[in-house]
């Protein structure tokens, strides 16, 4: 977990970029990754200048082509939800010149507290209605983001397919099966159920995390702390964003709390409607299917990066036997 | 013919070495990776055993949901699957009858892929 950064003597090339971005001596130390996927890369240091030694949080993009959102719009939206109440990192500088450290990168506040899943579960464990804070504190931090206006939301946040939401999550579906290598009759069944009980489209859309689940957020003994990893906003259907929170597979077993492993749907659409969120049963449940059998068919097709070569990776080659669970859960909610 | 251990039982040796051995004596991402290919080997060393009898299930099971509509289909996957699509099971009962065949045939590809996550009875 220690491992460094690998450009050559990235701290001193921070130090330097911070100092004059400052305008004051600043030394980068204790430089150290988080993680490293492929599309970004996380990492914590310290910065020192003569008042003190503050932690700070590095978020670089390795190659910008590959990138979901550019930093700058991911930078955009954060501050948008932090001025709207969502707990969020404060972002200190953001970065497009890719000759500092290889990649364009943001630098927010670190904020302390457990992010690994199994350990954010043994801490609610150990604290009485920590779990169920914690989810009332996600409905509210939806409800906050979901309140921002769409129109203040970056451009390049809105889909380019031209259809509605509901639409185009049913066209992805539709485009997910044709690629199948081999036919699923389970995903079959809930594409044909999930276009037949379709919800009407959204009355107006909102900004989106799109990700927010038990792994990307902050959590202390005092309740939630952060939403992290925001490069998956875009305009959606409020209703997607809470449902995600209730995929299985972000309970970790924990099956009798739905959001998270730690928390009931009750409490998120309680805290949801008490921040002046307007919540919809149906299409709550809707989402519910359509991105269990989405993520599924989106194992599938990691799979098949690998076998066309694209991205060849362990991981990626036995994701498609993982699309069996997906199947499991989407037909468990059409009981 | 080879003399034992068999297919299965040297993947069960893989994975175990993986486990046993490389986990403990890597850290990130090759740890990972170590970790995944001894679940790989896992799966494989079930699908060896296993996987005969969970695919002839599985096709008893697509032509009791299929019945009439996909007899003597080359594929029975794919004509259960178009026929689902299309909307052979849009009424109430035969939502209910077809789900409960489905997942019958999905608890067959957990008993190779994920042992025990099939505990789950919805909400």
């Amino acid at each position: 977990m220690s491992e460094n950064i690998s450009a050559d003597d990235p701290s001193i090339r921070l130090s330097t970029w911070l100092s004059a971005q400052e305008q004051t001596d600043i030394t980068v130390t204790d430089l150290n990754t988080v993680s490293a996927g492929a599309r970004r890369f996380n990492a914590l240091f310290s910065a020192t200048t003569a008042s003190g030694t503050t932690r700070y949080a590095l978020t670089m993009i390795p190659t910008a082509s590959i990138q979901l959102l550019d930093v700058a719009d991911e930078a955009s939206v954060r501050e948008l939800a932090e001025s709207a109440g969502v707990p969020v990192p404060h972002i200190h500088h953001v970065c497009t010149d890719e000759s500092v450290l290889g990649g364009p990168f943001f630098i927010s506040i670190a904020v302390e507290g457990e992010t690994v899943p199994r350990r954010v579960l043994r801490l609610i464990e150990q604290h009485d209605n920590l779990g169920s804070l914690i989810t009332r504190q996600i409905g509210t931090a939806l409800a906050d983001l979901h309140s921002i206006p769409e129109s203040n939301a970056p451009r390049t946040l809105l889909p380019d397919s031209g259809l509605g939401q509901i639409a185009h999550a049913l066209s992805q579906v539709d485009e997910g099966l044709s690629e199948l290598l081999t036919p699923s009759p389970a995903f079959s069944f809930c594409a044909r159920w999930l276009e037949r009980n379709a919800p009407i489209e959204p009355a107006w859309s909102t900004i989106v995390h799109s990700d927010v689940r038990n792994g990307n957020i902050i959590v202390g003994q005092d309740g939630l702390r952060a939403i992290l990893d925001w490069e998956g906003s875009r305009i959606g259907d409020r209703m997607e964003d809470l449902a995600w929170t209730t995929q299985r597979m972000w309970r970790f077993r924990e099956d009798h709390l739905p959001i998270g492993g730690f928390g009931t749907i009750n409490d998120l659409r309680t805290a949801y409607l008490e921040r002046g969120g307007e919540w919809d049963d149906d299409r709550f449940h809707w989402w519910r299917v359509l991105l269990t059998v989405r993520w599924g068919l989106g194992m599938a097709g990691q799979s098949r990066s690998h076998l066309d070569g694209s991205f060849v990776s362990i991981v990626m080659s036995a994701s498609a036997r993982r699309m069996a669970e997906l199947e499991f859960d989407a037909l468990q909610l059409l009981r | 013919m080879h003399q034992p251990p068999s297919a299965a039982e040297l993947l069960r040796t893989v994975a175990d070495t993986l486990n046993t051995d490389v986990v403990p004596a890597t850290t990130g991402p090759a740890q990972h990776q170590a970790r995944v290919a001894a679940n790989i080997a896992s799966i494989v060393a079930r699908e060896l055993e296993f996987g005969p009898e969970v695919r002839s299930r599985e096709l008893d099971l697509l032509r009791e949901i299929g019945g009439d509509a996909v007899r003597g289909s080359g594929d029975l996957s794919a004509a259960v699957a178009t026929v689902l699509r299309d909307g052979a099971a849009d009424s109430n009962e035969e939502h209910d009858r077809v789900r409960s065949l489905l997942v019958e045939i999905v608890r067959g590809d957990l008993s190779i892929a994920k042992p025990g996550y099939d505990d789950w009875d919805g909400e």
